[in-house]
C-alpha cells in the first residue's frame, strides 16, 4: 500500500476512535450507524481528493472539517433539553442552546452509568453533584502509578503526558486537552468521579501537598479495564508556578511533611532590624537560578576567586520564578518554597530577607541575607549568602544577538543531534544514541516552518528570526552556527519538562542541507546529485514523485524499480536500481547488461575472490563471488554492479549525477507496464466479514502467502457493502493465476475477480486509485 | 470573540430546522446535504456534524432513511422527511417565523 493511503487510514482510524470515544457515554441506539455514516463519509472525502493533493495536509483538513469529536455526543444529546421537563423553558434560548446540551449531556450519562436505567429513562440532573474545589482548568504535570509516589519536585513519568490538561465546567461535564494535537474531549463528571471510560468511571481526589493542591484523576485504560490492572493517575495542578523543578529526588518527602531541620548553624554574630515583608511585585531581575558560592559577613567581602567560608554551603541555590515564588534548596535536598518581592525574599522561617545583585567581573551575584529565626530574635546583623546566577541559556542569549539573517535559515534543516547544551555538540561525534524524535526542519520564506517527526507527522508553524512559536508558552529559540563550513542550527526542544517544570531545554542538532521543499519551483532545474546538500529526501520526492514507502534513510519507488539511499545527515548518498528498470547508464549498461559488457566498459576485474559474504566489499575492480552471485565495485565511476548467473542484478551509483535518470523517461517501469498490457487486477476480501478492518491489515495478509517470483504491485482497497474489497495489480498470465492458486487456498482471503486491464483501464486505475 | 460564539450556538441552535427544511423539499444522503449546505451563506456546519442531527431525527422518528445503490462506491444512505416530521417541521417554521416577527418588533421597539 502506499505511504499516502497508510497515511490517510491511519488519520482516519484516529479520528473515527475519538468519536467513538465521545459517542461511548451517550447511550443512543443510533450512535454506531453515526460512526459508519462518518466512515463512509470521510472515503468519500477521501475519494475525492487527486492523487496530487492526497497527503498530510489535505487530510488534517478533512478532519478540520469534519469538526471536533466531541461534538457528535453534544449534537446526538440534544434531545435531552427537549424532553427534560424543567428545561423546556430554556429551549426557546438557542443562544444558550449547546450550554445546556452539555450540562444534559453530564446529567444523562451519570444517570445512565450509575444507575443501569433503560435509555428512555428521563435524565434527572439532581443527580449530578457539584463540587466547587474541583472547578476550573488543571494541567497535568505528571503521571503516576500511585497518588503516594507523586512527589512535586520530581517528575515520575519521563516522557510527554498524553494528557495536557483537564477543565471541570460547573455544567456537569470535563473538558480533556489530549495529546500534542491538543485534542479536546468532553466527559461528565460528578463529585469525585469522571465518566472517562464506560466500563468504569475515573476517581479523582484533591490533595493539599505543601503550600500547592494537587489533583489526581485515574487514569481508566485497556489496562485497567479489561486487565483489571489497578489505573495510574494523572497529576494536575490549578498552580503550575508553583511547582518546582530541577531538584533532587529525596526531597519529595520532605515537601510534603516539612522537615524540622534548623538552619540555624550558621554562625550568627551580630544583630540586625526585622524586616516586615512587603506586598509581592514581579522583579525581572532577580528571575532564573542562582548557585551559591560563598557566605561572608559583609558583601564587599566577597572575593569571586577566593571562598570566605570553608565550610560546607548549607544553601544550595535559589530559584525566583515569576510573579513571586522563591525555592529554597539546601545541601540536604530540602527544598522549601516562599514569596519575594523586589528586594526581599521571605526565609522558610518567616522571616523577610534582603537582597541585593551585583555585577562583579562580567558575572551577576546575588547577595541575599541570610536571616535564621536566631538573627531575626536577636535583632543579630545577618551574613550573606552570595549567589551566582546559573550561566544564562546561550539560546536565549542568541536570540537576542543572533546574526542569522532570513536568508541563512530559510531552507532545509535535517537533525544530527540531540544535545544538553550546544557545547556538548560536536559535528564528528553523535551525542544521542538514540533515534531523533524530530526529524527535520524546513523554514519557508513565507514565515511559516514545517517540522518533520519520525513517525511521518508533519506539523507547521511561524517563525521569526532567532525564534519559532510552537504553541507552547513561550518560543523556541534558535541560533545557527558554523563548523567546518556547514550550518549548524541549535534548536530548543522546548517540552512539558521545559513549561511545566521549569527546566532548561535540549537542543535539537539540525544540518542545513538544502533549499525549501515550497521553494521546490525554483530548485525544479536542478539535477539529482549525489552528496549534493539539497538532494535531501524532500528533494527527490519533488522530482521524483512521492515515495511508495518512506523509511529513516530510504526513499523506496518499487514501481520505478529504485531505492534512494540518505546519509544521516539526510543528503542522497546512493540510488539503487533494481530488475525491471528499463534506464541505463551512459555507457549503455542497463539491468538487462551481462558482466561481460559491464567489464568492457568499466574495466576487467583485477581478480576474482570467492566469499561468503559480498556486501562491504568495495576494493576497487575486484570481483568478489558467492555462487552464481557476485559483485564488482568500481570506486572511481562512483558504480557497484551485482551479478546474478553472470547478468546485472543491480546498479548501486553513489557518486555523482544520476545518470539513469537523466538518460531514461521519468516512471520508465510504469510506461512499460502499461504499454504492455499485461497488467491484470485481482480483487479480494476477507473470508469471514470485515475480519480485516484496514487496508494494511488485508494488505499483511495477502502478503502472507504472496507467491514467490510474482510481481505484485499498486494495491488499493475500497468499501463494498460495508465489506473492505483490496485490489492489487498482477504482472502477467502466471503471476495471476499464482495469485489466484494462493488466494483459492488462503484460510483468511477469498478471491472475488481477476481481470486483464487495457491501457486505458490501467492509467484510469492509476489515477482513481480504484477499480470499477 | 462574544459574535463568533454568538453565531456558532445559533447555528448548532438551529441545524434541526434547517436539516428538515432541506429534506423536506427532496430526499437528501449525508454527504450531499454538506454540499447543498456549504453553498447557502451562514448556514456551513462542521461535516461530521450532521450525522448526530440526522441520528436523532431518525430515531424521533421525524426523518427515515434507505438505501439506493451508487455507480461510484458503496449503497448510499438517503434521508427523507417522515409525516410526522413534515408536521413537526410545520410548527417549527411557524414558530421560526414568530420569533423572527418577535425579534423585529423589539428592534423597532414595538411593544404594542
Amino acid at each position: 500500500m502506499k505511504s499516502e493511503q497508510l497515511q490517510w487510514e491511519e488519520v482516519k482510524e484516529n479520528y473515527l476512535k475519538l468519536i467513538q470515544q465521545a459517542l461511548a457515554f451517550v447511550e443512543h441506539p443510533r450512535r454506531t450507524e453515526i460512526l459508519n455514516n462518518v466512515k463512509e463519509h470521510l472515503e468519500r472525502k477521501y475519494a475525492e481528493l487527486p492523487p496530487d493533493k492526497r497527503r498530510w495536509e489535505s487530510y488534517q483538513q478533512i478532519i478540520t472539517e469534519m469538526g471536533p469529536p466531541a461534538d457528535y455526543a453534544t449534537l446526538l444529546c440534544d434531545d435531552i433539553i427537549r424532553t427534560g421537563q424543567s428545561r423546556t423553558g430554556l429551549y426557546t434560548l438557542l443562544g444558550g442552546l449547546i450550554f445546556i446540551a452539555l450540562l444534559a449531556v453530564g446529567a444523562f450519562l451519570i444517570i445512565g452509568i450509575d444507575t443501569e436505567q433503560p435509555q428512555t429513562a428521563k435524565p434527572q440532573t439532581s443527580l449530578f453533584v457539584l463540587d466547587p474545589n474541583v472547578l476550573g482548568k488543571w494541567v497535568a504535570i505528571d503521571f503516576v502509578d500511585t497518588i503516594e509516589i507523586f512527589n512535586p519536585v520530581r517528575k515520575s513519568w519521563q516522557n510527554s503526558l498524553y494528557l495536557k490538561s483537564v477543565d471541570f465546567k460547573k455544567q456537569g461535564v470535563v473538558e480533556y486537552c489530549i495529546d500534542e494535537n491538543q485534542q479536546k474531549v468532553v466527559h461528565p463528571w460528578t463529585k469525585g468521579k469522571v465518566y472517562q471510560n464506560a466500563a468504569k468511571p475515573s476517581d479523582y481526589v484533591i490533595k493539599t501537598i505543601g503550600s500547592n493542591t494537587y489533583l489526581f484523576i485515574e487514569w481508566i485504560s485497556g489496562d485497567p479495564t479489561f486487565r483489571e490492572e489497578k489505573p495510574c493517575y494523572y497529576a494536575l495542578t490549578q498552580n503550575i508556578e508553583k511547582v518546582p523543578f530541577n531538584i533532587a529526588a529525596s526531597a519529595a518527602k520532605e515537601i510534603q511533611a516539612p522537615a524540622k531541620e534548623s538552619v540555624s548553624e550558621i554562625p550568627v554574630e551580630t544583630q540586625r532590624p526585622m524586616v516586615l515583608p512587603i506586598p509581592s511585585v514581579q522583579q525581572p531581575a532577580v528571575l532564573g537560578k542562582w548557585i551559591a558560592v560563598d557566605y561572608v559577613r559583609k558583601a564587599d567581602d566577597f572575593v569571586p576567586t577566593l571562598r570566605q567560608w570553608q565550610k560546607t554551603l548549607i544553601l544550595r541555590e535559589l530559584q525566583f520564578i515569576a510573579p513571586a515564588t522563591v525555592y529554597w534548596s539546601f545541601n540536604n535536598n530540602i527544598v522549601k518554597q516562599t514569596s519575594f518581592t523586589e528586594s526581599t525574599a521571605e526565609t522558610i522561617n518567616g522571616q523577610s530577607a534582603q537582597y541585593t545583585i551585583k555585577m562583579i567581573d562580567g558575572q551577576e551575584y546575588l547577595f541575599i541575607e541570610w536571616v535564621t529565626q536566631g538573627v531575626a530574635q536577636q535583632e543579630q546583623v545577618p551574613w550573606y549568602y552570595v549567589l551566582k546566577r546559573e550561566r544564562l541559556d546561550s539560546a536565549a542569549q542568541a536570540a537576542g544577538q543572533s546574526s542569522a539573517g532570513k536568508s541563512d535559515v530559510l531552507g532545509q534543516w535535517v537533525c544530527v543531534d540531540f544535545v544538553k547544551t550546544m557545547d556538548e555538540f560536536d559535528p564528528g561525534r553523535k551525542s544521542w544514541r538514540g533515534s531523533f524524535y524530530l526529524t527535520g526542519l524546513d523554514f519557508q520564506n513565507n514565515n511559516q516552518v514545517w517540522f518533520s517527526f519520525s513517525n511521518n507527522n508533519r506539523f507547521q508553524h511561524s517563525w521569526a528570526p532567532g525564534k519559532v512559536e510552537t504553541g507552547e508558552s513561550r518560543p523556541a529559540l534558535y541560533t545557527i552556527k558554523n563548523f567546518d563550513g556547514s550550518s549548524y542550527m541549535f534548536f530548543e526542544w522546548i517540552s512539558g519538562d521545559v513549561t511545566i517544570r521549569g527546566q532548561k531545554p535540549w537542543y535539537y542538532v539540525l544540518k542545513k542541507t538544502g533549499t525549501s521543499a515550497a521553494s521546490a519551483g525554483r530548485t525544479a532545474n536542478r539535477k539529482i546529485i549525489i552528496g549534493e546538500n539539497y538532494c535531501t529526501m524532500n528533494f527527490v520526492e519533488s522530482q521524483i514523485g512521492q515515495a511508495a514507502s518512506k523509511e529513516a534513510r530510504m526513499l523506496r519507488y518499487p514501481d520505478q524499480c529504485m531505492n534512494f539511499w540518505f546519509s544521516e545527515q539526510g543528503v542522497l548518498s546512493e540510488v539503487h536500481y533494481n530488475q525491471g528498470y528499463r534506464g541505463q547508464l551512459q555507457s549503455g549498461i542497463s539491468l538487462t547488461s551481462t558482466a561481460e559488457e559491464v567489464f568492457r566498459a568499466y574495466g576487467k576485474p583485477k581478480k576474482t575472490i570467492q566469499t561468503d559474504s559480498l556486501s562491504k566489499k568495495n576494493d576497487e575492480g575486484i570481483l568478489y563471488q558467492n555462487g552464481s552471485t557476485s559483485r564488482i565495485y568500481y570506486g572511481k565511476h562512483g558504480l557497484i554492479f551485482w551479478f546474478r548467473d553472470n547478468v546485472v542484478l543491480q546498479i548501486v551509483v553513489f557518486e555523482g549525477e544520476i545518470p539513469l535518470i537523466a538518460n531514461a523517461e521519468k516512471k520508465p517501469v510504469l510506461q512499460t507496464q502499461s504499454s504492455e498490457k499485461n497488467v491484470f487486477v485481482v480483487s479480494f476480501q476477507s473470508k469471514a466479514p470485515n475480519e480485516f478492518r484496514t487496508s494494511a491489515d488485508l494488505l499483511t495478509a495477502f502478503n502472507q502467502n504472496h507467491p514467490n517470483g510474482v510481481r505484485t504491485h499498486h494495491y488499493r482497497t475500497k468499501m463494498q457493502n460495508n465489506q473492505l474489497i483490496g485490489c492489487i495489480c498482477v504482472d502477467g498470465e502466471a503471476g495471476v493465476k499464482a495469485v489466484s492458486d494462493m488466494l483459492n487456498k488462503s484460510d483468511t482471503l477469498e478471491l472475488l475477480n481477476t481481470a486483464r486491464l487495457t491501457q486505458a483501464e490501467f492509467e484510469a486505475y492509476m489515477k482513481s486509485g480504484l477499480p470499477d | 470573540m462574544y459574535i463568533d460564539n454568538w453565531q456558532t450556538q445559533l447555528r448548532k441552535g438551529l441545524l434541526d430546522i434547517v436539516i428538515m427544511n432541506l429534506l423536506s423539499h427532496e430526499p437528501y444522503h449525508g454527504y450531499e446535504m454538506v454540499q447543498q449546505l456549504k453553498k447557502i451563506q451562514g448556514l456551513t456546519m462542521r461535516e461530521g456534524n450532521i450525522y448526530p442531527i440526522l441520528a436523532r431525527l431518525e430515531q424521533d422518528g421525524l426523518i427515515e432513511s434507505y438505501t439506493e445503490s451508487s455507480s461510484d462506491g458503496p449503497p448510499r444512505k438517503y434521508f427523507r422527511l417522515t409525516p410526522a416530521g413534515r408536521n413537526i417541521l410545520n410548527q417549527m417554521n411557524s414558530h421560526w417565523q414568530q420569533m423572527i416577527d418577535s425579534i423585529h418588533h423589539v428592534k423597532k421597539g414595538d411593544f404594542e
